[in-house]
């Protein structure tokens, strides 16, 4: 009850987002990867349980070199009666030090709906991601992930920071998942600040 | 007829040396699971540093590594299931290294790849528990010296695309193991 007093204090969600990711192969350099994530709010001014939005993505991933990636995708958005279509860009490299992984993704975004002016939005993520056992995440052994993205909208001149804190465990040599927090910060230039606080849980499948 | 056997037993021996992709499975555990022996030498040998123990199963099988560092150097020192010492690796900089080496290292490298990044060098000791531990860590030059190759990870360009390896490469230079490690993007970090 504390707790709910005090994010009442400003403009704070609570939340469930549950996602699924699938991959599947096409050759040797691309893939083609599928996602469905949904997201369930638990508090919004008040104590609720609704069902908030739907995405559904597909993006072909292009492996320019051993630690490269460009990424091409489409997500349809279902948020209450309205339907949000994105298409985006990623480039992704990774570097590895000794038994750390750090992956960086610099994203450009177009959003487009009905009656509405197309939106840009550009994004960084820098992922860490540590083994809790030895210097590799093998089957069946549990890793640390933390993630800081930076996303800006042209739009409204505006800047949302997201922190995420994961637990995840490699399943087997095809699938992982993960657990933890997603915190986002949203309003952040126009001093009107949003919270948000979604509780993840991912699934990452890949099918050769 | 056995020129032609000699040339498929070469074949396949290239083959293997060339085409293997590392297999490794590493994960940390306390000291008293490792072998007993392995323990006591360790303790014996007193480093001023915590001493942390791995379990490694790879091709070759289930090993035991005790990792440490140890004069601002990063050592692993790898035991069989029954304690006995398989090697030590010693992790260095390139231009730790004595210059002839370095050319050696850097000549063999440029004979096998277009173009490649150093990611990681260790010198490589193999011999008896005690000319290792006289020879590396007391500083003692002994007559019957351990055998020193360099384990060396490297991101190379073959033909078009870059692959990490694992280089084991002889005091010559000449490679004697090469094993490909798999490729570091993966999709948690990306998506």
């Amino acid at each position: 009850m504390v707790a709910l007093n005090v994010f009442s204090q400003a403009d704070t969600d609570l939340g469930f987002l549950p996602k699924v990711v699938l991959s599947k192969k096409i050759n040797e350099v691309s893939k083609w990867v599928n996602s469905i994530e949904q997201r369930t709010i638990f508090y919004d001014e008040e104590i609720q349980f609704s069902h908030n939005l739907l995405d559904i993505s597909s993006i072909y991933s292009l492996k320019i070199s051993q630690n490269k990636s460009l990424n091409f995708g489409y997500i349809l958005r279902f948020r209450e009666s309205e339907t949000i279509h994105r298409t985006f860009q990623h480039y992704n490299f990774l570097e590895t030090y000794n038994a750390l992984k750090v992956g960086h993704r610099f994203v450009l975004e177009q959003f487009y709906q009905k009656e509405k002016q197309t939106k840009f939005r550009t994004r960084y993520r820098v992922s860490l991601e540590k083994p809790l056992n030895g210097e590799k995440i093998d089957v069946k052994e549990f890793y640390l992930k933390l993630g800081n993205e930076y996303l800006y909208a042209f739009a409204e001149k505006d800047l949302e920071i997201r922190l995420t804190p994961y637990l995840g465990y490699q399943v087997s040599a095809k699938d992982k998942v993960e657990f933890g927090i997603d915190y986002r910060v949203g309003n952040f230039l126009n001093n009107a600040t949003e919270n948000n606080l979604w509780f993840r849980a991912t699934w990452y499948i890949s099918l050769q | 007829m056995k020129l032609k056997l000699f040339l498929i037993l070469l074949f396949l021996g290239f083959q293997t040396l060339f085409s293997q992709e590392k297999f490794e499975k590493e994960y940390r555990i306390k000291e008293n699971h490792a072998p007993k022996k392995a323990t006591q030498i360790i303790k014996m040998w007193n480093f001023p540093k915590k001493i942390k123990w791995y379990a490694e199963e790879s091709n070759l099988g289930k090993t035991f590594e005790a990792k440490t560092c140890f004069r601002k150097n990063k050592y692993s020192i790898e035991f069989s299931k029954n304690g006995t010492i398989l090697d030590v690796e010693k992790t260095v900089k390139l231009k730790e290294l004595p210059l002839e080496t370095q050319q050696k290292i850097t000549r063999a490298l440029k004979n096998r790849f277009r173009k490649y990044r150093l990611k990681k060098i260790q010198i490589q000791y193999l011999g008896s528990e005690s000319a290792i531990y006289k020879e590396i860590f007391q500083l003692k030059p002994q007559k019957q010296k351990p055998i020193r190759n360099y384990e060396i990870v490297v991101k190379g360009k073959t033909d078009k695309t870059y692959q990490s390896f694992e280089i084991l490469l002889n005091t010559k230079g000449a490679i004697e193991k090469e094993l490909k490690i798999k490729s570091g993007l993966s999709l948690n970090l990306e998506f």
